[in-house]
């Protein structure tokens, strides 16, 4: 890496010296513009990476790429100047550090311009990859499936053209459960999508192209009034308790835990789970803080169905990460003493 | 081409932070010795956004420090641990299925870029446990981080630049104690031993008494012209031959003679790490030990 362009303003930030805009913002423009090419994306419009207001503009014909190089500033460098300014001291340059900062910033624009697509994508092909694991599918490429990946049933030769993939998919596009779980993010929603793959292998379908069917569903999805009625937090990025649960165990989606009596009996019953059986002591107290910490929330008459995850973890003092894990630590102990319990039953 | 740092508000922010930053940065000091929590960059991983944290000291050799490496990237896989945004080192996450053991000579202390709060490092030991015991709790978010595409090259990428930091360091054989008898009759002052043979799972088990110098065997080190390296270890008034081969071919060499002992009863046994320790215990004959091994005759006396 020759250019030392985010090193010499990095510097000069910290030196107090930076009088002169012009070198860092063309430099900035040029390396972002680079990378929305290389992610495909630069003759795409700006919403795709979240712009709603310039909708079918394009990137040189408005303000969308002042607007994310001016983001991309304040999250690559202006955020991380600490960071930067200690790996410049240490290294001598910052600019590797910075270059791929921006790579991650960009990619997380275009996970949240267009989440629904991107989950959909990833789930038909992780339900793809899973077929042809277990040798239910077969595809003739030999690198990581992409958009372009035809999926064939076993001992086909060509995929259904896109009218008639339309017709095999029509009745799950119907089904507001099957919509509602495969735009999610999670184990259960590529499982739910191999099943149904594998059943309209058994129905007659030769085969798909992954972006085809990932464009099909996907679309669907977009429809108005279905992702609201799917998922109604998802519009804030806010992700309530319950659906912290649901992650771990969205196969099995039940609504047991639907009242707030019934959430206090179940913090109560974890609680007791917590201690007889997390055995790590640090991981024990921070779950069980956890849990006091809810308990305390249902007895003020917060609806905890409705908290965020960051909400909770910030005020817990973990990472939202943390929190989920701890909440599968439960899920695995709770799972496995309904499995006891129904032994010694029988 | 819209300047916003033409805004004299934006200005005065980029003003206050980097002199927030440049606090901060003179905050951070030095250290004489590594610590639990001591965050370090590493040349191979230079121009990356990479630190490396040394959460775990080996319980039976002090001097090794198990490092996990630590980034920004936003994905949390099953085996990282992110730590909450409130702390002054986030965003950070710390992957734990990227680690290796360093000697404390291999970390560059003028390299050290702060110290990571106790219970971050500790979840970060607590997950390393988890993982040797398949008890690594799966979430949602794990599972579909392994399934992006960017984090799995992310992941690949970091794990080339930990190969390579464990093979520069894995290159030249490691100081692990001076011996603690008279070591008057020899040059060679130091034991060494190569360090392929740890694995993560060492760095698995966070509890345990750390062994002092005098638990370890005291040994030395022989001058000797074969590829892996020969020891004499003391065992009281007995001593043990032993070899670490150099390679999975290297075979240990002959031992010819030893007085006080017939030879041809004994063999080289090979434990399960690959080092070899000879069957029978050389004897002190009048305070020396002698043998003649890869044709090369050791008298060696003992205060």
């Amino acid at each position: 890496m020759d250019e030392q362009i985010f090193t010499t303003h990095v510097r000069q930030r910290l030196d107090d010296t930076f009088d002169d805009s012009r070198e860092i913002l063309t430099h900035l423009h040029r390396v972002v513009r680079q990378r929305l090419k290389q992610m495909g994306i630069w003759n795409l419009p700006p919403k795709y990476l979240g712009f709603e207001e310039y909708h079918d503009q394009s990137w040189e014909g408005s303000a969308a790429m002042d607007d994310l190089v001016q983001e991309a500033y304040l999250a690559c460098i202006e955020k991380r100047l600490e960071k930067l300014g200690q790996h410049l001291e240490i290294t001598g340059s910052c600019e590797g550090s910075v270059h791929r900062k921006l790579k991650w910033f960009l990619s997380d624009r275009q996970e949240k311009g267009n989440p629904i697509a991107r989950r959909v994508f990833r789930n038909v092909r992780s339900a793809s990859e899973s077929l042809i694991e277990d040798g239910r599918a077969e595809c003739s490429c030999s690198e990581r499936l992409n958009a372009k990946s035809i999926i064939l049933a076993v001992g086909q030769q060509s995929p259904e053209p896109t009218e008639v993939l339309q017709d095999l998919f029509a009745d799950v596009l119907g089904d507001p459960v099957f919509l509602k779980t495969v735009h999610q993010e999670s184990p259960g929603s590529w499982q739910m999508m191999a099943t149904v793959v594998e059943a309209k292998f058994s129905q007659g379908m030769s085969g798909y192209k992954i972006g085809e069917l990932a464009k099909l569903v996907g679309e669907t999805c977009k429809r108005p009034g279905v992702v609201s009625e799917a998922e109604p937090m998802a519009s804030n990025g806010q992700k309530s308790i319950l659906e912290i649960l649901a992650d771990s165990r969205t196969e099995l989606p039940d609504s047991r835990y639907q009242q707030s009596d019934d959430l206090e009996s179940w913090i109560a019953k974890l609680t007791r789970h917590a201690e007889t059986s997390v055995r790590n002591a640090q991981i024990r107290k921070r779950v069980l803080n956890m849990l006091t910490a809810l308990a305390v929330l249902i007895r003020e008459g917060e609806d905890i169905r409705q908290l965020s995850r960051r909400k909770l973890a910030d005020k817990l003092g973990v990472s939202k990460s943390t929190l989920a894990e701890d909440f599968a630590r439960l899920q695995t102990y709770d799972l496995m003493q309904e499995a006891s319990e129904t032994e010694t039953e029988s | 081409m819209k300047d916003f740092f033409a805004d004299p508000q934006f200005q005065e922010k980029l003003r206050r932070s980097a002199a927030e930053a440049r606090e901060k940065i003179a905050d951070i000091g030095t250290v004489s010795e590594i610590g639990s929590g001591d965050c370090f960059f590493i040349p191979e991983s230079d121009d990356l956004p990479v630190r490396w944290v040394a959460v775990l000291q080996h319980k039976d050799n002090p001097s090794l420090w198990f490092l996990v490496a630590a980034d920004e990237f936003s994905q949390v896989g099953t085996c990282d641990v992110e730590i909450p945004e409130a702390n002054p080192m986030a965003p950070l996450v710390m992957r734990c299925n990227l680690g290796l053991w360093a000697h404390q000579d291999d970390i560059d202390l003028t390299r050290y870029v702060g110290r990571l709060d106790a219970e971050s490092v500790s979840n970060a030991r607590s997950r390393l446990s988890e993982m040797v015991r398949g008890e690594v709790p799966v979430t949602a978010h794990g599972v579909v981080a392994e399934a992006n595409d960017d984090y799995r090259e992310w992941m690949a990428e970091l794990s080339v630049v930990c190969n390579d930091i464990e093979t520069r360091m894995h290159a030249e054989p490691v100081v692990l104690y001076r011996p603690v008898f008279d070591t008057s009759w020899t040059e060679l002052s130091i034991v060494a031993e190569h360090r392929t043979d740890y694995s993560t799972s060492l760095a698995a088990d966070p509890t345990g008494e750390m062994l002092s110098a005098a638990d370890v065997p005291p040994a030395l080190a022989l001058e000797s012209k074969l590829p892996g390296e020969l020891l004499l270890q003391r065992d009281g008034d007995e001593f043990d031959l032993v070899y670490f081969p150099s390679s999975q071919d290297d075979q240990p060499p002959r031992l010819a003679k030893a007085v006080g002992l017939k030879v041809k009863d004994g063999d080289w046994v090979m434990g399960p790490d690959g080092v070899c320790t000879w069957s029978q215990t050389l004897t002190l004959v009048d305070g020396h030990v002698s043998f003649v091994i890869a044709g090369k005759a050791y008298d060696i006396a003992m205060s």
